[in-house]
C-alpha cells in the first residue's frame, strides 16, 4: 500500500513552491500579505487570506518535507524538523527546548493534544492587561471553527499503556484526568507524531491550511531565513531574507527581499522576537523579548511489572489537571500532568549517568513508564519568564533563569508524579535529576525528593511550549501588540503566534493559537475590505 | 585561521581560558569551512565514547572500532544541521578535549586523551559530571548528548531496547 503523499500531489499540480536552498540568484517577491513562519499562526492565516482572494506568500525557516520523508527514526527527524537539531537550549543550558524548524512549524512535530485555553488563564489576561475575549471577542466559536478545520476529537482509542498509567493512577488516588482531544483523521496509533505523521492522519498545518492556502495560489519560500522587517515611521516597508542550504546554513550569496500590504509574523516565541529585535523597530514597551514563557518540564520514570512500551500508541491521550490552578492562578507553581513518548534519543539523552549504570536502565526501556509535569509559569511576580537575546551571528538566545518559585513548584510535582507512579504498581522510579538515584518504594522516594537539591544542572529541565515576548494587551505601555495581534507602533504588521500570550497557558498551546489566530485575521480580513 | 591552527596558538587559548574568558568572540574561524571533526578532535572522541558506553561496547575489535567509529559519524552528521553558535560551543569544547595547555589548566594532565586507560578516562568523565566549574559541566552533558543520540539513533542499536519502528505498508 502507498502512502498517499498531500505535498508531492500538490507539487506536481503545480503548487508554486520556492526552495531557498535551490536558489541561484537574487529574487524580489511582491504580494498583498507576507506572511513569516508556516506553524500554527502562520498556517491558519494563510489559508484564510488565500481564500479571500489576496496573493499570500508563506515565508518559512525550514524545509518543506512530508509524509514521504517521515521515516520515523529520530536520527532524521530531530536535525530534519526541529530548531537547533532538537538541540536547542536556553544561555546557561539548564533547559532543553523542541521546537519545529520546517513547513507546519511545531504543528509537523507536536503530539497532536488540543486543548482550549483555560477560562482562568483568559481571566488573568482580561484582568492585568485588559486583553479582549468576551462578547464578540469571545474566542469560543473560533475554537469550534479550528476543532471543525482539524477534526480535533476526543480520542476514542483505549490509551496505550503509558498514558493508561497516568488515567488509573488519578482514579486510584481521587485526581482529576481528562481524555485527549487530537487533531487527527485516520489515526493508525503509531505513535511516532513527533518524527512527522508518515500517514497524514494528523491534521497539522503541512497537510491541512498549507494545502488550503497552496491550492489558492499562495506561494511558499522554504529554506529562507528572514534577517529583518524594514520600517519607516508607523509602516513595514519590506523584508530581507537570506537563502540557507540543505543544511539550515546560511547563505549570504543568494537574498530574497520581498515586499506588501501587509506583513504577518508567526515565527513562534523566539523566532518572532528576534526578528523584530533584529529590525530594531520601536519597542516603548521594553516587553520585546521579554516575559518569554516555557511551561518548564521536570521528568519522572518509573519501571513496571509489565512491558508499557511507551513509544508505541498515540503519545498523549490523558492528562491530568489536577494541581494545575490547584492553589489559585496566583499561587503556588501549578502543574499538568502528562505523559511523553519514549523513543530511544529522547530518553537515552535524558537519563541520568553513563556508562554500565545507564545501560542497565536503558535495558528496561520498554518497561519505562514515564511521566512528566509542565509548570504553569508567568502567573507569579517570581515567574516572569525569560528574555530572547541574539547572539553577535544574530541567532535568537533564550535566557530563562528558573527562580526559586518555580523549583519549589517542581519539588512538588516530583512529589505527586511518584505518588501516582506507586499508586499504579511501579516496581521502582527514578526522578530525573542528577542526585536522585532508583527508588523502590514511596517513601524511600518522598524522602529522597525532599532532600534533593533544586538549581540548575541537577533537575533536568526542557520545554516544548515556548510562548509570549511579544505580549498582547491594550496597553502600549504594558504590551507589544494589541488584543487583536496588531502591533501597536506599526500598523501594517501583526503578530499571529504563541508569542502574544500575556503568560503561559497551563494547556498545550496549539488549539489556543489557532482559536486567538481565527478570530484575529477575520479582523484583518475585514480591515482589508476582504 | 582554522580551528586546527588556531588551536595550535596553544598558549593564547589556554590564557584565555584559565582567566576564565570564553574563547567566544576571540575567534575569527569560519568554522563551517573547516572539518567538523577534524582527526585530533576524532581521536579525542574515540577516547571518551567508550566511557560513555561502557557495557554496551563489543569488547573485541574490529567490532569495538567500528561502533566508536559510527557514534562519532552519527556526531559529524548532526552537527552539519547545528546553527553558529552552538558550532562555535562545541568547538570551544574540542579545543578544550585536543589542547594539552587547557588539558593542563582544567584537568590537571598534560597527556593527549587518547593516552588515558579507560578507568583514567571515566575518572575524567566523572570528575566532569560532578564539577562546579560551569564549562566542565556543560562539556560532560554536551558530550554525554552527542554521544547517546549517536548511539540510540542508530538502529542497528536497537535490539537491546526491544525496540523498533512498525512497517508500514507491508
Amino acid at each position: 500500500m502507498m502512502i498517499a503523499d498531500p505535498i508531492k500531489q500538490g507539487l506536481e499540480r503545480g503548487w508554486d513552491h520556492i526552495d531557498g536552498a535551490k536558489l541561484t540568484q537574487d529574487l524580489h517577491l511582491e504580494a498583498d500579505i507576507v506572511i513569516i513562519g508556516s506553524g500554527a499562526g502562520g498556517g491558519i492565516s494563510a489559508e484564510e487570506l488565500a481564500k479571500s482572494g489576496l496573493k499570500v506568500i508563506i515565508v518559512e525557516m525550514g524545509g518543506l518535507r512530508s509524509s514521504s520523508d517521515f521515516d520515523m527514526e529520530e536520527r532524521t527527524a530531530y536535525p530534519n524538523l526541529y530548531q537547533e537539531s532538537s538541540a536547542r537550549r536556553t544561555k546557561d543550558k539548564a533547559i532543553g527546548i523542541f521546537q519545529g524548524r520546517t513547513v507546519g512549524g511545531s504543528t509537523t512535530v507536536n503530539w497532536t493534544t488540543s486543548i482550549r485555553t483555560p477560562e482562568p488563564t483568559q481571566q488573568y489576561w482580561r484582568d492585568k492587561f485588559g486583553v479582549k475575549l468576551d462578547g464578540e471577542d469571545d474566542l469560543t466559536p473560533y475554537f469550534e471553527k479550528a476543532e471543525k478545520r482539524l477534526n480535533i476529537h476526543q480520542w476514542q482509542v483505549p490509551p496505550n499503556a503509558n498514558n493508561a498509567a497516568l488515567r488509573d493512577g488519578c482514579e486510584k488516588l481521587g485526581w482529576e484526568s481528562t481524555v485527549i482531544k487530537r487533531n487527527v483523521n485516520g489515526c493508525a496509533n503509531l505513535g511516532y507524531c513527533g518524527m512527522g505523521c508518515p500517514i497524514n492522519a494528523k491534521q497539522s498545518m503541512l497537510v491541512t491550511t498549507i494545502p488550503g492556502a497552496m491550492d489558492n495560489k499562495a506561494k511558499l519560500v522554504s529554506n529562507l531565513y528572514v534577517q529583518k522587517l524594514n520600517w519607516v515611521n508607523d509602516k513595514v516597508t519590506g523584508v530581507e531574507a537570506i537563502t540557507t542550504d540543505e543544511h539550515f546554513q546560511r547563505r549570504n550569496s543568494v537574498k530574497v527581499t520581498l515586499k506588501a500590504k501587509h506583513y504577518i509574523l508567526s515565527a513562534g516565541s523566539i523566532g518572532t522576537p528576534s526578528i523584530l529585535l533584529r529590525s530594531k523597530v520601536p519597542n516603548p514597551s521594553e516587553r520585546l523579548g521579554k516575559f518569554t514563557y516555557l511551561h518548564p518540564v521536570v521528568i519522572s520514570g518509573a519501571i513496571m511489572p509489565e512491558a508499557v512500551n511507551a513509544h508505541s500508541g498515540a503519545p498523549q491521550s490523558i492528562y491530568s489537571d489536577e494541581f494545575v490552578f490547584k492553589d489559585g492562578v496566583e499561587g503556588k507553581a501549578g502543574y499538568k500532568l502528562e505523559v511523553p513518548p519514549i523513543h530511544p534519543i529522547l530518553i537515552g539523552t535524558k537519563l541520568i549517568g553513563y556508562g554500565e549504570a545507564h545501560q542497565a536502565l536503558m535495558a528496561q526501556f520498554d518497561h519505562f513508564q514515564v511521566m512528566i509535569a509542565l509548570m504553569r509559569d508567568g502567573f507569579h511576580p517570581q515567574s516572569v519568564g525569560g528574555t530572547v537575546e541574539l547572539s553577535s551571528a544574530g541567532d535568537p538566545i533564550l535566557d530563562y533563569p528558573i527562580t526559586k518559585y518555580l523549583w519549589d513548584g517542581m519539588r512538588q510535582a516530583h512529589l505527586s508524579m511518584v505518588e501516582l507512579q506507586f499508586a499504579v504498581g511501579a516496581k521502582s522510579v527514578f526522578p530525573i535529576h542528577k542526585q536522585a538515584k532508583q527508588y523502590s518504594s514511596l517513601k524511600q522516594a518522598t524522602q529522597a525528593i525532599n532532600n534533593l537539591t533544586f538549581d540548575n544542572y541537577w533537575s533536568t529541565v526542557v520545554s516544548a511550549h515556548v510562548m509570549g515576548g511579544c505580549n498582547m494587551g491594550e496597553d502600549s505601555k504594558t504590551s507589544v501588540v494589541n488584543s487583536y495581534g496588531e502591533h501597536h507602533q506599526l500598523e501594517n504588521l501583526s503578530i499571529f503566534d504563541g508569542s502574544v500570550f500575556p503568560t503561559s497557558l497551563g494547556a498545550n498551546p496549539q488549539l489556543s493559537i489557532y482559536g486567538l489566530t481565527y478570530r484575529n485575521v477575520a479582523r484583518l480580513q475585514r480591515k482589508l475590505n476582504v | 585561521m582554522d580551528r586546527r591552527s588556531f588551536v595550535k596558538t596553544g598558549l593564547l587559548s589556554g590564557a584565555v581560558m584559565v582567566t576564565g574568558s570564553s574563547l567566544y568572540g576571540c575567534s575569527d574561524l569560519d568554522i563551517l569551512d573547516s572539518d567538523l571533526i577534524d582527526d585530533d578532535v576524532a581521536v579525542a572522541l574515540a577516547a571518551l565514547v567508550p566511557v560513555f558506553l561502557a557495557g554496551v561496547l563489543p569488547e573485541q575489535n574490529p567490532q569495538r572500532q567500528q561502533k566508536i567509529a559510527d557514534v562519532i559519524a552519527g556526531i559529524r552528521l548532526a552537527m552539519e544541521k547545528f546553527p553558529p553558535h552552538m558550532l562555535k560551543e562545541l568547538d570551544d569544547l574540542f579545543m578544550l578535549l585536543t589542547n594539552r595547555l587547557t588539558m593542563l589548566a582544567y584537568v590537571g594532565r598534560f597527556a593527549p586523551l587518547n593516552k588515558l586507560s579507560l578507568a583514567q578516562a571515566t575518572q575524567l568523565i566523572e570528575s566532569w559530571r560532578s564539577s562546579f566549574i560551569g564549562l566542565l559541566n556543560t562539556a560532560y552533558e554536551g558530550l554525554k548528548e552527542l554521544v547517546f543520540a549517536a548511539y540510540y539513533g542508530n538502529p542497528q542499536n536497537w535490539s537491546a531496547l526491544n525496540y523498533q519502528k512498525p512497517q508500514l505498508g507491508v
